[in-house]
């Protein structure tokens, strides 16, 4: 069994609007994918489906065979599109409570990365940078050993130079064996780092292949192809 | 996970509540240092011209009022604190971290109940502490008031020495209090918990508006059905109740217990109705 994510028929409505319709996808254990498509799509909403913070009106979804759950959450590491850090913690004080938490935490991972990217361990978050604040969270979402990553916009607030430094830290840091799933409308900027991608359009599917098929078939980047599929 | 849970609330709880705590210590030594300059004062306004004996007056008056509006205000401030929380840190953006922990819905709702329950509690013995410092040095022109101190231990003697008190009252009393006052915090909380969770379940905008307004129908509800309970207990225990009409003190535990009975179970409702609501029908915006 080679799946870690399963998605079936899931369908979530927000009052009058459609976020997700009948969403079927099937994803393999040790890629990174994009999950590409244009603001409102449906991309974080996926995502927070997936995380746990959303229930959907119809449909499940199976990770590595489980429902989304205590158990799920203990092995998908998500990063959110905001702070969801409380803000008058220290960083360290961050750190702990992810060691406290998360069993697959590797906190020597965390305080080296923080260690280069020159960010003062004793420092509140709130006194932090914005950017700061994105490298802090992105540290700690990437220095659990998970089997699912669900990195909603990670490069999204952060200049050229950090979104090259976000990009090979999760390269670098993920297990072989896992699954990356990042979500973004900066295609240019992550595409060289992906397996896959998958086009969300209106809360629908609308592809999902490989980087080189694409590349093979159609003799195109995924920048290219985005831009021809969701042409205003 | 439970212990951590409640370690992580306690420490935020703690960053506001202890000052909030120590400001209403400060505030009494405040009011009873304005009440000594009072007594002062009223030695020696014979001797000072009218006009400084009003300003002086209203001064202190002001300071006073001042001071004991403070300490009320500071209860509620610590309410605020405790319930905020709760509401930033599951409904606002610590939400998605917390939703995310590896833990049980029931373990996230019941470390924060516990972790609130504790620092309602350090509250209470601060505010205690508040009145009592105000009581004994504050209310007379000595430095300490003797009267008050006399009162008190005349009183605790008294409740000692109770004709017809046998050692099981001694022991009941104190448990009965404690219970009372365990059940009642818990309530409390977890009916203000439930109706944050209810409000930002049922509201787009305006999700503390629709808190306040589903804390009333909560509360609304729980009335009728602890009404009807009532009722229906009284004629039912009419008998027993009768029987021990000789016996008052058997009359008040049996109050005492029903009443800790019926707040126990409407926090057990009230946290299953959140818990199922939470780990259900989650949806954060």
């Amino acid at each position: 069994m080679n799946e870690l994510l399963i998605c079936k028929d899931l369908t979530k409505n927000y009052s009058y609007v459609r976020a997700l319709n009948q969403v079927n996808l099937c994803l393999e254990k040790g890629k990174i994918i994009g999950l590409l498509g244009p603001n409102g799509s449906g991309k974080t909403t996926l995502i927070k489906t997936i995380a746990g913070l959303l229930k959907a009106d119809f449909g499940e979804v199976l990770i590595d065979g489980e429902k989304v759950g205590e158990k799920t959450k203990a092995f998908v590491s998500y990063l959110p599109e905001r702070n969801y850090l409380d803000d008058t913690m220290k960083v360290y004080e961050t750190l702990d409570l992810f060691n406290d938490f998360y069993i697959d935490f590797d906190r020597n991972t965390a305080e080296k990365m923080l260690e280069n990217l020159d960010i003062d361990i004793n420092r509140k978050f709130k006194n932090l940078s914005k950017g700061m604040k994105e490298k802090v969270q992105l540290v700690l979402v990437m220095s659990r050993k998970a089997r699912l990553y669900l990195l909603d916009e990670p490069i999204g607030g952060v200049d050229p130079a950090t979104r090259d430094y976000i990009l090979n830290t999760i390269v670098s840091n993920y297990a072989p064996d896992s699954t990356v799933i990042i979500s973004t409308h900066l295609i240019a900027d992550v595409e060289k780092v992906l397996d896959e991608f998958i086009f969300i359009k209106n809360g629908e599917i609308v592809m999902q292949s490989s980087v080189d098929n694409l590349r093979e078939e159609k003799g195109m980047s995924v920048d290219e192809y985005f831009r021809e599929v969701f042409k205003c | 996970m439970l212990g951590k849970l409640i370690k992580y609330d306690f420490k935020a709880l703690k960053k506001t509540l202890l000052p909030v705590c120590l400001g209403a210590v400060a505030l009494a030594v405040f009011t009873t240092i304005v009440m000594k300059l009072f007594f002062v004062f009223n030695d020696y306004n014979d001797n000072l011209p009218i006009m400084a004996n009003t300003v002086f007056e209203s001064i202190l008056t002001l300071l006073l009022v001042f001071g004991f509006l403070a300490l009320v205000a500071s209860a509620f401030i610590a309410w605020f604190l405790l319930l905020q929380r709760y509401y930033k840190n599951c409904f606002k953006d610590e939400g998605y971290l917390t939703f995310t922990l590896p833990v049980k819905t029931g373990n996230i709702l019941l470390g924060k109940l516990i972790s609130a329950g504790i620092w309602a509690l350090i509250t209470g013995v601060f505010a205690i502490i508040s009145i009592i410092v105000f009581l004994i040095f504050g209310t007379s022109q000595s430095f300490i008031n003797m009267d008050i101190i006399r009162g008190f231990s005349e009183a605790w003697n008294l409740f000692w020495n109770i004709p017809d008190f046998t050692t099981l009252d001694y022991i009941l009393i104190p448990t009965i209090l404690i219970l009372t006052v365990l059940c009642s915090i818990a309530q409390n909380i977890l009916l203000f918990y439930l109706a944050i969770t209810l409000g930002n379940q049922i509201a787009k905008r305006h999700k503390i508006l629709a808190s306040v307004g589903m804390y009333f129908a909560v509360n609304t509800v729980s009335s009728i059905l602890v009404s009807t309970a009532m009722t229906v207990f009284t004629f039912l225990g009419f008998p027993i109740l009768e029987s021990l009409d000789n016996q008052p003190m058997r009359i008040i535990y049996i109050y005492f217990l029903i009443a800790i009975l019926i707040s126990a179970s409407l926090s057990v409702v009230y946290f299953f109705v959140n818990k199922a609501i939470l780990k259900k029908r989650l949806n954060l915006e």
